[in-house]
């Protein structure tokens, strides 16, 4: 085997690992949280810790191999903006986790809406605090 | 090419939640209506729970074919299972070997109120099992019917045999051949099997001319009456009085060995305050053309003595009344057509006879079988016991009529009218035998015997018996009685339940959702 196909097979290694950690992790928010709404829909058929070693695994992968690639590639300029896709992406995901927090929260009747509300806010600040932070870094 | 091939893995990779997703709602909306659920000498599936857990240790076994099996010393085994869905049916299996020969296994089910519904899977029997080898056998599933065979007998005592005329035994070809032409009740014996809705009635035929019973009766009445090859036909002359306040529309409900065949809705005359108004008689046909042969009930279920009985006209010759009748040939009553004072009389079969009235006027002096019972108050029962003298059917004389008369047995008009509605028994069959026994009828479900050595015992549990409790589970159990005290073993392999329901298809899909959600 040659140094060259090495590199390609580590290359698609990567990736694909990197694509089954993001679908893993997605897939196991998912099942959780209809885990958490219809009790034994998923765990009435399937392990859903299965899912959960997978995305450590994958998880535990990707960021040592992240970490390597940007070592290599120090130096180079990464521009990060704001745009107003990832707003409204995290205006929406606020709305949908206040939504829960309300669902989870409705038998303590109008003090759950608060809670839900707040917590929404709370979500969507802080998610656009997080993204400021980074281009605020970015310019620095 | 490589690029091509990552975004295919990709692609790939995308669709296996997608695909799990909808494999996760088939499990847990059975469209195709089969779900099964089992447990093995190593695992079970995740609804399962609680299996075999009164054995202390989980002790696993292997034989030297291979098969891994569960070491089952103590009873019962318990096996509860969760379904996201209730089920109509469930079907359970057991396969197991039997090497110190447990003799009983029953399956059970939880019920609402926690006890279990037991259904006998196999249950040896050393007697059945000799008549299996040496009487003629017909076997159909867990039916059996064993005949008699012809005595063998060497060519020298067949001259002395000769002599003794003996009626042959009659041959079958099926069991329900049998049952439908029962030879005598003293010839048969049954094991775990019900002939009670095939004895017929001797030597009945029936009536070519209707039976006319002008009697006028008041409120609910239940008649008994026996039918064979031929139609049940009732026809019931109704007169509502509207004494009481409300609409008195009633049923008539025609059963048979406590289940209903016909039910019939009479409904009110349309005057429903205590007016006392009458209407004209109601004409209300009961017919069944082709019933089947035996006993059968017809409940008259007024709801209070506002409905009048006018007159009663049937095909059938022999018509009972059960537990009382009430007389109401009265002026009292004589607001409704043709109704007038008179002496009435009937034939009670009964041990005892109650007898009262509502009304001063029906005060009087019964006899019953000549012997005087005075009613001396309204609204007070007078009992009259018949001693050891008075046997069979005794006559009972009522000169004034509007009486409640109630009795432990049966009332009839006429001597002709009356017949034993219990048919006769077929005996269980005891420890052996006896000569005089030509047949034997049983229900003897057996083991399924697998290869090498395991058998399978299996039990159907359906409506009522299948109870899901508010967890979603279904408890069930299989007994093993004297397992752990004979100190017998079961080397369990696997314990399976599949559940069915109505498949979801896109016909029934809109009602399924509308039932669900009420909609």
């Amino acid at each position: 085997m040659t140094i060259q196909t090495f590199q390609l097979i580590w290359k698609v290694a990567k990736e694909l690992i990197a694509e089954i950690f993001k679908i893993s992790l997605l897939s196991y928010l998912i099942f959780y949280l209809i885990e958490d709404f219809f009790p034994g829909f998923v765990s009435g058929f399937f392990g859903i810790n299965i899912l959960l070693g997978i995305v450590a695994g994958s998880g535990v992968f990707t960021v040592v191999s992240q970490k390597e690639e940007s070592k290599e590639g120090e130096g180079k300029e990464v521009k990060n903006k704001i745009r107003a896709r990832d707003i409204v992406f995290i205006v929406i995901l606020s709305i949908i986790a206040g939504g829960l927090i309300c669902i989870k929260t409705k038998d303590l009747g109008k003090l759950g809406l608060v809670i839900s509300i707040i917590s929404g806010i709370i979500i969507l600040l802080m998610s656009i605090l997080l993204l400021t932070e980074e281009e605020k870094n970015d310019q620095i | 090419m490589v690029d091509k091939l990552m975004k295919f893995a990709k692609i790939a990779l995308w669709l296996v939640p997608i695909v799990f997703l909808f494999w996760l709602f088939n499990k847990n909306f059975v469209p195709g209506g089969i779900l099964t659920a089992k447990c093995d000498a190593d695992k079970c599936s995740k609804l399962a729970a609680a299996f075999a857990t009164k054995e202390p240790e989980k002790i696993i076994g292997e034989t030297k074919d291979g098969d891994r099996y569960r070491l089952i010393a103590h009873d019962p085994i318990y096996f509860t299972i969760k379904t996201p869905r209730p089920f109509a049916k469930a079907k359970i299996s057991a396969e197991f070997a039997n090497p110190d020969n447990q003799p009983v296994f029953n399956f059970g089910l939880q019920a609402a109120n926690g006890a279990y519904v037991f259904k006998n899977v196999f249950s040896q029997n050393s007697l059945i099992e000799q008549l299996e080898k040496d009487w003629e056998v017909i076997k159909e599933n867990d039916s059996y019917l064993f005949t008699r065979p012809p005595e063998q007998v060497s060519d020298d005592k067949k001259d002395d045999i000769e002599k003794i005329e003996k009626k042959p035994i009659k041959k079958y070809s099926s069991i329900s051949d049998f049952a439908n032409d029962l030879p005598p009740l003293d010839e048969v014996r049954a094991h775990n099997y019900d002939l009670s809705d095939y004895i017929r009635l001797k030597d009945y035929k029936p009536s070519d001319k209707r039976l006319e019973i002008g009697n006028t009766l008041r409120g609910p009445h239940e008649i008994v009456t026996y039918i064979e090859n031929e139609p049940l036909d009732f026809k019931f002359s109704f007169q509502d009085i509207n004494r009481h306040k409300g609409a008195d529309n009633f049923s008539i409900i025609v059963s048979r060995g406590g289940k209903k065949v016909l039910e019939k809705k009479v409904s009110d005359d349309g005057i429903s305050k205590a007016s006392g108004a009458v209407k004209d008689l109601k004409e209300v046909k009961i017919y069944l053309e082709k019933p089947a042969f035996g006993a059968h009930t017809i409940f008259i279920q007024a709801k209070d003595d506002d409905i009048f009985i006018k007159n009663i006209s049937t095909a059938q010759s022999l018509v009972m009344f059960s537990n009382h009748i009430y007389l109401a040939d009265d002026d009292e009553y004589k607001v409704l057509e043709g109704v007038a004072s008179k002496a009435s009389g009937v034939l009670l079969s009964g041990q005892t006879l109650s007898a009262r009235t509502s009304h001063k006027g029906a005060l009087q002096t019964i006899t019953v079988d000549k012997k005087p019972l005075i009613l001396k108050e309204v609204n007070k029962e007078y009992e009259f016991k018949r001693n050891k003298t008075q046997i069979g059917i005794l006559q009972v004389a009522i000169p004034k009529s509007d009486v409640y008369l109630s009795t432990d047995g049966f009332f009839v008009f006429d001597r002709r009218q009356f017949f034993n509605p219990d048919l006769g028994a077929v005996l269980n069959l005891g420890a052996d035998v006896p000569a005089n026994i030509n047949y034997v009828v049983a229900q003897y479900p057996k083991l399924t015997e697998l290869s090498n050595g395991w058998l399978k015992a299996e039990a159907e549990f359906s409506g009522q018996e299948l109870y899901r409790d508010d967890k979603g589970q279904y408890s069930f159990i299989l007994q093993v009685p004297g397992l752990p005290e004979n100190k017998r073993i079961l080397k369990l392999r696997k314990i399976e339940v599949e559940f069915t329901k109505e498949p979801i298809t896109v016909f029934n899909l809109w009602t399924k959702v509308k039932t669900k959600f009420k909609l």
